[in-house]
């Protein structure tokens, strides 16, 4: 149990870094973006990596509003698995304290 | 030397370094959808959690048929820990589903043949749940229990198919056996959904062991009190 929740524990690390650099390269690939229709209302073209040439196909844009979304999906999955887990390892603990009891007394009945 | 707890150690240890490339790969590394944008990524955490949703209720007839014919407490005790898990899972499909249907439909719900059938067997699965816990606590509740996990998993064929069965806002298959091969997806976005797919099935192996021991624990402690009483 002490390995799962040290897993646990690495992974919410790991997700909080994540966010932080994913959120620092949505920022910046956002400001790329708002610089290439800069440049396309001064009348240049500007072609997308896969060919396209209009702003649907342009995959430089992020739609920051869509961000919430995404890491709201993430966040309240890993908080429901989290508090599952906390959950279990409670009841782990108690069951093996009970058991650990139980035995005790049953050994202890045995002998008298 | 190889021992079980080694294994279950390397295996802990695997499915940790797994996770940790699974978030990397579909926060960062995955190329943003042209059309759907960034609540794409979604997708890297509701398929997985539905492809396990799925695969706790075709485990826990599996577990129940075992059951029925063995009547060995231990495949009972298997069912319903699979059973917990599998709500918890399709509870968060559905979470995670209506997230991203209000980014891209701009709706939280609507009743899509995918949606309606997922919802079915989110009730079969608290159906379960309700039956065990509030059921006769002798085995007819196991039995009980067992006849409606077997029914439960009629239901899987239907979510799987259902796109392709009746008019729905999802799309038609184009991941798995039966899918269309000629709309594969890209191939960065294939193997950050694979290696998610494998790292959260390694996570459900270990919660589900581990709700196993506490399962058996539990029927341990009252088996015993009620021999003593």
């Amino acid at each position: 149990m002490r390995l799962i929740k040290k897993y646990f524990k690495s992974l919410i690390l790991a997700l909080g870094v994540l966010s932080c650099i994913y959120i620092c390269f949505s920022s910046i690939s956002h400001i790329e973006a708002n610089e290439i229709h800069i440049v396309e209302n001064t009348g240049l073209a500007i072609v997308a990596s896969d060919g396209g040439d209009t702003e649907e196909n342009d995959p430089f844009i992020i739609k920051s509003d869509e961000l919430p979304y995404l890491f709201s999906a993430f966040f309240i999955t890993w908080i429901v698995l989290f508090a599952y887990i906390f959950i279990i390892a409670r009841n782990r603990k108690e069951i093996e304290s009970e058991l650990y009891t139980l035995k005790n007394s049953l050994e202890e009945n045995n002998s008298d | 030397m190889l021992s079980r707890s080694n294994i279950y150690l390397g295996f802990i240890s695997l499915s940790s370094v797994l996770m940790v490339g699974s978030l990397y790969m579909s926060l960062i590394w995955a190329p943003t959808e042209i059309t759907l944008g960034d609540s794409q990524r979604i997708f890297y955490i509701h398929i997985p959690l539905a492809w396990l949703g799925m695969l706790s209720v075709i485990i826990l007839a599996v577990f129940s048929i075992a059951y029925l014919i063995t009547r060995n407490i231990k495949w009972d005790n298997l069912a319903y820990s699979t059973a917990e898990l599998g709500f918890i899972l399709i509870t968060l499909v559905l979470v995670t589903g209506m997230i991203w249907s209000k980014a891209e439909w701009t709706v939280w719900w609507t009743w899509d043949p995918k949606l309606t059938t997922t919802v079915i067997l989110w009730f079969i699965y608290l159906a379960y749940i309700m039956l065990r816990k509030y059921g006769p606590s002798d085995l007819r509740g196991a039995s009980y229990g067992a006849v409606l996990g077997i029914i439960g998993a009629i239901d899987v064929p239907m979510i799987y198919m259902a796109a392709n069965w009746w008019s729905s806002a999802h799309p038609e298959l184009n991941i798995g056996p039966l899918s269309d091969q000629s709309s594969s997806v890209n191939s960065e976005m294939m193997m950050t959904l694979l290696v998610s797919l494998i790292a959260y099935t390694m996570l459900y192996i270990i919660i589900l062991n581990e709700k196993y021991v506490v399962q058996k624990g539990t029927n341990l402690i009252d088996e015993t009190y009620k021999k003593i009483f």
